[in-house]
């Protein structure tokens, strides 16, 4: 099974997921389970792609972008220990634990792929460790539940935005479709965070920027890493 | 309640799969030349702005109208699922609540997709296939459960979809509108996640889809 775009090639096939795709619409319990295997299969049953076709950009842009996950991870992490922010519910609290877990992950992502002098890391080659730097968070973010989601939707929308941008900005196939499936990720974090505090978790739009703008945007986080070339 | 209900269609509609992607939202194609006019980062419905702004792009061609009138039978399906719910749901009050109010909100952007896709091909000169007929089963307009399920099942389809092809668009302003749409998309995913039950989230990347695999996936719900 494929566990991260590490292992998956973003290199869709025709490979037939549906062979046993129900004949009947009848939502049968053996039919909607067996819909949803398939859709699963499909997702994840990938050809290999060529681990030396791919580059992501310059290292500097890659640290940025690895440095931007870090700084999220943290966001979200520090909200769990802070004892600041009480009043967050259970279901708050499984959200945010799983949001910094991904975004933690996003970061390994482009750790490999910098490591790798740009070129998306062979199957199976998780490190052994990840030296993550540490931001200076205003701890008045955590002041309040009710801050405290402001501030994460702020930063979620800059990431979302600056994933945006660089889907939008084009580039080997490859590369554009490898951003677009960590995007997707936190656009769902976004419509999570958003509904928890009961904002429309669907009708945010959120405008592709530049990484310069979302470097801006993510200062306020005590995240400084230059752009770079 | 008939098992089945079912939109009215024609049947080549499926001949047109035969290219890029299911992008569950290329709707928002339109909003390509607004990217300059304003901040950054502005919040706003996306479906207030679809109507200007489309003849500020390039016009599509090529392989991208292609992708354009496959995003064109998943929108369809889509926007045809919810309709069914929103007709369902009136003569019986199956959904609770919540459920009902984001099935009328994501019915509304998935017509609003439609009818942006189709003025994209009417830009770039093209035919604009004829609407398949589509039906669905008929638990998902009895229980929430199963439309909650179902629903979230066809949104995953779509951003899988999408993103099997979103790299082979070549036009940049119908990229960064399908960007913006893909993300739209995934959002209607989490939240119906949640309403089925399952994680929001369950891995840090998408996985995409293939043409053949998108087809297979939708086929049993276009009947004609």
């Amino acid at each position: 099974m494929i566990e991260s775009p590490l292992d998956s090639p973003f290199h869709p096939t025709s490979a037939s997921p549906n062979s046993a795709l129900p004949n009947s619409l009848s939502l049968s319990r053996r039919s909607a389970l067996t819909l949803g295997a398939l859709a699963g299969v499909a997702a994840l049953t990938l050809p290999r792609f060529s681990a030396n076709a791919l580059n992501l950009g310059s290292p500097a842009q890659m640290k940025f972008l690895e440095n931007a996950m870090h700084l999220q991870s943290q966001f979200f992490g520090r909200a769990l220990m802070s004892t600041k922010l009480d009043g967050l519910t259970p279901t708050d609290t499984v959200v945010i634990s799983a949001i910094e877990d991904q975004d933690g992950e996003q970061a390994r992502w482009f750790a490999l792929a910098r490591a790798r002098g740009g070129n998306l890391p062979p199957v199976n080659t998780q490190p052994s460790s990840l030296t993550a730097p540490t931001f200076t968070i205003d701890s008045n973010n955590y002041a309040t539940r009710d801050r405290f989601f402001d501030s994460a939707l702020t930063l979620k929308k800059a990431t979302v935005g600056a994933f945006h941008g660089l889907v939008g900005a084009g580039g080997r196939p490859e590369i554009v479709q490898a951003l677009a499936a960590l995007a997707g990720v936190q656009n769902r974090h976004l419509a999570m965070l958003s509904e928890l505090v009961g904002k429309d978790p669907f009708v945010t739009y959120v405008e592709a920027i530049s990484l310069q703008e979302a470097g801006n945007a993510l200062g306020k986080f005590g995240f400084g890493t230059e752009v770079g070339k | 309640m008939s098992e089945y209900i079912e939109f009215n269609a024609r049947r080549d509609a499926l001949k047109i799969a035969g290219m890029g992607a299911a992008v569950g939202a290329l709707a928002l194609l339109t909003r390509t030349g607004h990217a300059a006019d304003k901040p950054a980062m502005t919040a706003q419905d996306p479906m207030a702005k679809t109507d200007s702004g489309m003849g500020k792009m390039a016009a599509p061609a090529g392989g991208d109208l292609d992708i354009v009138r496959f995003a064109l039978t998943m929108e369809r399906l889509e926007a045809a699922f919810y309709a069914q719910v929103l007709t369902a749901h009136k003569t019986r009050a199956f959904l609770p609540a919540r459920s009902f109010a984001l099935a009328q909100e994501i019915a509304v952007a998935e017509a609003d997709h439609v009818g942006a896709l189709e003025g994209v091909l009417t830009a770039a000169g093209a035919e604009i296939p004829a609407t398949p007929k589509f039906q669905f089963p008929g638990e998902v307009f009895i229980s929430p459960i199963a439309y909650a399920w179902f629903a979230h099942t066809i949104e995953e389809i779509g951003v899988g979809a999408y993103l099997g092809a979103v790299g082979n668009i070549q036009n940049d302003g119908l990229r960064r509108s399908a960007a913006a749409i893909y993300g739209a998309e995934a959002r209607h995913v989490a939240i119906l996640r949640t309403l089925a039950g399952f994680n929001f989230s369950p891995r840090y990347f998408e996985s995409p889809l293939s043409v053949d695999q998108v087809t297979k996936l939708i086929t049993p719900y276009i009947v004609a």
